[in-house]
């Protein structure tokens, strides 16, 4: 490509999302939410996204919609049969049906990936704002306690807070389960998404609007919400999206240890982390939990995607 | 800048106090006894098991063991872990290893991840962010065992490229896949962040004056555009180095690394706080420096930012 | 195999474009077109390259109990009796003989002009000072109870009165030496049991039993990692995690001499790594392939003729807490879970063949094993085991909704442990009134010291690996009331009295006789229910042959030869 064009492609891609924008500014009272939803309504990638959640969260509510097999009747006799007009996925090491299995292992595993990183968002994302408005002792006091916690090595944390909630020996049923791996995917993340937050702010912080409106004699709550939060949402809000597919990814290296969701809970990441050694003869058994984990992950990120750019206060 | 960058440096201790204590105590707080799982199916005698405990000092307080442990450490003496082989022996042949293959990984993640999301963001929506979008899910849903394996089957194995697996001195020519194996899930993360910064920035009103001078697209992307989009992913590069190395454990398995990852996971398991304490500690280490680096970094890529 | 660059680059790319298939189709293909000839690259050095890993403790034989440590002890260290690598049977080392009248008074003679690696002589003496060493509480080794049959052994080793958890010490023992060893001459030493002990010239074999040389007690730690040997094989050197070297010992005096100069055993993390360094040869020798070759006998076509098949002494069970209750049942309810395990498809799916399965508490290669010991009641049979069911909740033991199968989650049991699971709900059906899961505790640590301490809660997997290749190995330290490793706390008093019987035979066959005897009254109770044997499987490079595997699952050292050209 020569390079006089790409200058203009920039300039285009700079240009078009204001042209598209110039419809909605009505003369409506100007609501960023209520913005933003002009916005999204008129973006196809978004229906499409939004498809593709109703679909998993149907999944993952009511899996007996999808599929009329129950997931965990084994016949180890047909294990790791390849795919057939009797089972679409094949089935698995102990003969269970790797389609019923993936469309009951939704559940868990979006409720997993979802809470654990809405949880970090939420611990990482608040201290990682404070330190960086306030600096000082405050940024001081989180970020050598956020670099203490990353210094904590999963496997370490996880087996101390598994046995102190939810001792191997009890027998806590999916729900504690799956409270317990959200808390130490939370407890140990949070401070890589509060470092992100925290330059994100910083870097906002000294744009000259904020500035201005510290001039203007502000208050701390409202230039946050109204001038950091949404500049520094992006790498926030881009970062959690891809959290979601790796934390259901981490959950199964968990449960290789025992600390992570294990049976009676079903999910793809246990789908994926029982077959891995088994590729060179059964690649289905985890090809398609992995392929659902792909298909999730890029429906978070494409709705992401689409929420950021309606969010985004540079396009108005 | 100085001033700042002593008073990070000084927290150092207070932080490395912390740390180990925590470690030491988490250690402690490990169900099971260290000592009972080392005989296998046969109970451990009670002479082996009280022997044992009273060279370690498992039969002291947690405090007083903590104690020796920091006089221990001041005085540069690391003792020997509950294999009786001295700690500093083991660390010593593993650390350089690790910080090889972790700078290497971060390398790539840094060359490989940023140019794909530069590329992608550039062209938002063309092929090439299509194929960047759909090559980091991928990486993200397969384990990294899986893709590491296949790496080793098809170079080392079937093709016999490279070796399947690393010699004991782990030259920098053998690395190279391994660390292209470890630096797999956090590429996806890197490409992301650039790409939405690279988005993010194409907007501002200071790409457009850069255009409008008719400067040079390498200019405008190289020193503009790249400089003031670097700082989140820089920030998310600089959790990663800790991660990367006491994270390789299946990494350093596939290519028979002899690593931190896989010293700390055996320590952790065998409740061996010898080794635990002080990989962890140097770890924190890695975090507070990398993490100042860029703290600083901050600073000369947006020069808007300052540290009083 | 020379292969020049620009044709394997070309196969390179085909091969990529094959991808994903590839991988998976290709089979010993890359090993392949080579007859292993005029370049092997052992040839020059003399040097094999073996899979390893780090041993936990060092060089001292009274020290070790786990096969990391163990396999390179042998290698190292010769014992007064070795196991035969073909049959298993006992045949004398460094003995000359070993006689005794009662099995209670065992005469011991060296054979003559045996050199330790400094090159001083193997006398009586350092068999009884290596004994009285390790036995001697004090020393704190873990082989210290592998004495306890001897004379004396109560005076030298005393027994922390409440445990190592409380506060008491442990009294000093009153003497270092066990009155039961005496030394006669040079090469005769005499050794007196409390009782007599029909096996004990089998256990001689055993690695605790191996001698120490003068220049050890002089500084014991020292020498754990730099140790003078009389074993086929001499030390060299230790790089921790990374490897050890041991090279040829010139004096060695036994008939069948070492054929290569050096042994590396090389230390792998992941049996994975260590099967692709094999297929590369890089690797000269593994006894572990990994699953994902041994799922559709992949390895078979990776290696053809350089695979290698057997059986080895470790038998894998599941036991229940007789202790407990809830989870201990009744004997007809064990015998219904037995019944309810199919144990030929698991092993067929899950192992792919590698265990096979038994129906007896010993594992077929050892002296005296008897076939079927625990009859049709280790055989799947859904219907008996739903009467059996039927039976137990007669008598009055009602099971609870969750029967937990416990396992440690940091090895690979968890694809077994659920299959068998899966086979007990199924054999059941829905209406069985409760449910089997597999269940993991995170650390072997903690997984054994909650079964040692009789607090498990559900069936839980054991596994016996023969310590030398005889029954009574099997049946008296784990089924024998109060044993060592009776981790069931099983008791049954007609069961001790004729272990008794059999260990203090003084014929060896009417022993066995006895030994088989008290296996058979183990089904009534079922304890512990026999699952399956392990398989051997091992694999060797192009560049080695003649490779023999011990019984033990270990690489017999003297076998390895390098090709000629």
């Amino acid at each position: 490509m020569s390079e006089p064009t790409v200058t203009q492609d920039l300039i285009q891609h700079t240009e078009q999302p204001t042209e598209a924008l110039a419809g909605v500014r009505s003369n409506r009272p100007r609501s960023l939410w209520r913005d933003t939803w002009d916005i999204l309504k008129r973006r196809p990638i978004f229906w499409i996204s939004l498809a593709l959640l109703v679909m998993f969260l149907l999944m993952a509510a009511f899996p007996s919609l999808f599929t009329h097999k129950d997931p965990s009747y084994a016949q180890l006799a047909k294990g790791m049969d390849p795919p057939s007009s009797e089972a679409w996925f094949g089935y698995d090491l102990q003969g269970r049906d790797v389609f019923a299995r993936t469309v009951y292992g939704a559940r868990a595993s979006i409720v997993v990936g979802v809470s654990a990183t809405l949880l970090t968002v939420l611990l990482g994302g608040v201290t990682g704002v404070l330190a960086a408005y306030y600096s000082r002792w405050l940024d001081a006091i989180i970020s050598r306690v956020g670099e203490m916690f990353l210094g904590v090595p999963y496997v370490l944390g996880g087996i101390i807070i598994l046995g102190t909630i939810a001792p191997a020996q009890t027998s806590p049923n999916e729900v504690m389960i799956m409270a317990v791996v959200v808390l130490v995917l939370a407890v140990l993340g949070w401070p890589i998404l509060m470092r992100i937050a925290r330059s994100a702010v910083i870097q906002a912080k000294h744009q000259d609007y904020v500035q201005a409106a510290r001039a203007l004699g502000a208050g701390p709550i409202r230039i946050i919400f109204k001038h950091l939060l949404p500049n520094s949402l992006a790498p926030i809000l881009v970062y959690s999206t891809i959290t979601i597919g790796s934390y259901i990814g981490a959950e199964a290296t968990l449960s290789l240890l025992g600390i992570g969701l294990r049976p009676p809970v079903i999910s793809w990441g246990i789908a994926i982390a029982d077959h891995t050694r088994y590729i060179r003869t059964g690649a289905h058994a985890m090809l398609f939990p992995a392929l659902f984990l792909s298909l999730c992950v890029l429906t978070f990120v494409m709705l992401g995607e689409a929420v950021r750019d309606a969010l985004d206060p540079k396009l108005r | 800048m100085g001033r700042y960058a002593i008073r990070r440096l000084l927290q150092l201790i207070p932080v490395l106090l912390g740390t180990t204590f925590l470690i030491n105590y988490m250690v402690w707080q490990l169900p099971g006894d260290p000592f009972a799982g080392r005989c296998g199916q046969r109970p451990c005698p009670d002479a082996y098991v009280n022997a044992m405990r009273s060279q370690f000092g498992l039969d002291q307080p947690v405090l007083i063991q903590y104690w020796h442990f920091l006089t221990n450490m001041l005085t540069g003496n690391l003792g020997v872990d509950f294999n009786q082989v001295p700690v500093s022996t083991t660390l010593g042949a593993a650390w350089p290893i690790t910080i090889r293959l972790a700078l290497m990984a971060v390398a790539f993640e840094a060359v490989i991840g940023i140019g794909a999301g530069v590329l992608s963001g550039l062209k938002r929506g063309g092929f090439t962010d299509n194929i960047v979008t759909i090559s980091t899910l991928i990486l993200l849903s397969l384990p990294v065992f899986v893709t590491g394996y296949l790496l080793q089957w098809m170079l080392g194995v079937q093709l016999h490229v490279v070796e399947p697996t690393v010699s004991p001195e782990a030259p920098i020519d053998e690395l190279i896949v391994p660390a292209l194996v470890l630096a797999s899930l956090n590429m996806a993360f890197t490409a992301r962040l650039t790409r939405t910064s690279i988005v993010e920035n194409l907007r501002a009103d200071y790409v457009r004056t850069a255009v409008a001078k008719g400067l040079t697209n390498r200019r405008v992307v190289g020193i503009h555009l790249l400089r003031n989009s670097l700082i989140p992913v820089l920030t998310f590069l600089g959790t990663e180095v800790g991660s990367l190395m006491s994270g390789a454990i299946i990494t350093e398995g596939i290519f028979n690394i002899n690593g931190i990852g896989g010293i700390l996971w055996r320590a952790i398991t065998g409740q061996d706080y010898t080794i635990v304490v002080p990989v962890t500690s140097l770890l924190v280490l890695v975090y507070l420096v990398s993490n100042l680096l860029v703290d600083l970094l901050y600073g000369v890529l947006d020069p808007r930012i300052r540290y009083e | 195999m020379r292969v020049t660059k620009g044709a394997k680059i070309a196969a390179g790319t085909a091969l990529l474009a094959l991808g994903v298939a590839a991988c998976g189709g290709g089979s010993g293909g890359s090993s392949g077109g080579s007859g292993g000839g005029s370049d092997n690259p052992r040839a020059a050095s003399g040097t094999v390259y073996i899979r390893g890993c780090e041993p936990q403790t060092g060089f001292v034989p009274g020290n070790i109990n786990e096969t990391c440590g163990g396999t390179i002890n042998d290698f190292v260290y010769s014992k007064l009796v070795k196991f035969n690598s073909d049959t298993a049977a006992p045949e004398l080392d460094e003995a000359a003989s070993i006689e005794t009248t009662d099995n209670k008074v065992w005469t011991i003679k060296l054979k003559p002009g045996l050199k330790w690696t400094d090159g001083s002589p193997i006398t009586a003496k350092n068999y009884v000072d290596a004994w009285n060493y390790t036995a001697y509480s004090p020393n704190g080794q873990i082989g210290s109870s592998w004495f306890a049959d001897i004379k004396g052994f109560d005076k030298v080793n005393t027994a922390d009165p409440d445990g190592p958890e409380g506060p008491k010490q442990a009294p000093q023992p009153e003497t270092d030496k066990l009155s039961g060893l005496e030394v006669v001459d040079d090469l005769t030493f005499k050794v007196t049991l409390n009782s007599p002990v029909a096996v004990f010239r089998t256990k001689l074999g055993y690695v605790t039993f191996a001698p120490l040389p003068e220049s050890f007690f002089k500084d014991p730690k020292a020498f754990a990692s730099n140790p003078v040997t009389n074993g086929p094989f001499k030390f060299v050197k230790w790089d921790h995690n990374s490897q050890i070297i041991v090279a040829a010992n010139p004096d060695y005096a036994g008939t069948e001499k070492p054929k290569v100069k050096q042994i590396v055993y090389k230390m792998y993390k992941d049996d994975d790594a260590a099967y692709a360094d094999l297929l590369a040869n890089n690797l000269d020798f593994t006894e572990l392939i990994p699953p994902s070759a041994l799922a559709g006998d992949k390895w078979k076509g990776d290696l053809g003729d350089r695979a290698i098949e057997g059986k080895q002494g470790t038998v894998q069970t599941i036991t229940f807490p007789l202790y407990d209750k809830e989870f201990g049942g009744n004997a007809d309810f064990r015998k219904a879970i037995s019944l309810a395990i199919d144990r030929k498809t698991i092993t067929e799916k899950i192992f792919n063949g590698g265990r096979s399965p038994i129906a007896a508490w010993t594992a077929p290669i050892v002296e005296g094993y008897k076939e079927g010991t625990c009859g049709d009641l280790c055989n799947y049979d859904p219907t008996r085991a739903k009467d059996f069911l039927a039976k137990a909740k007669a008598a009055g033991y009602t099971p609870p909704k969750e029967f937990p199968i416990w396992y440690n989650g940091d090895s690979a049991h968890k694809e077994w442990v659920d299959a068998t699971a899966n086979s007990i709900n199924q054999a059941f059906g829905p209406d069985a009134g409760f449910t089997v899961v597999g269940k993991a505790i995170p650390t072997f640590a903690e997984f054994r010291d909650t079964i040692v301490q009789h607090k498990i809660k559900g069936l839980f997997r054991t596994g016996w690996q023969m310590d030398y290749p005889h029954i009574e190995d099997f049946l008296n330290p784990q089924y024998k009331t109060g044993a060592s490793s009776n981790d069931a706390a099983y008791s049954n008093k007609a069961v001790d009295e004729k272990l008794h019987e059999a260990d203090t035979s003084t014929d060896p066959q009417q022993a066995i006789a006895n030994y088989q005897a008290a296996e058979t009254m183990l089904a009534q109770d079922m304890p512990a229910i026999p699952l399956w044997y392990y398989g051997l499987q091992a694999g060797t490079s192009k560049w080695v042959t003649g490779v023999k595997v011990t019984p033990f699952g270990e690489l017999d050292p003297l076998s390895i030869a390098i090709k000629e050209a």
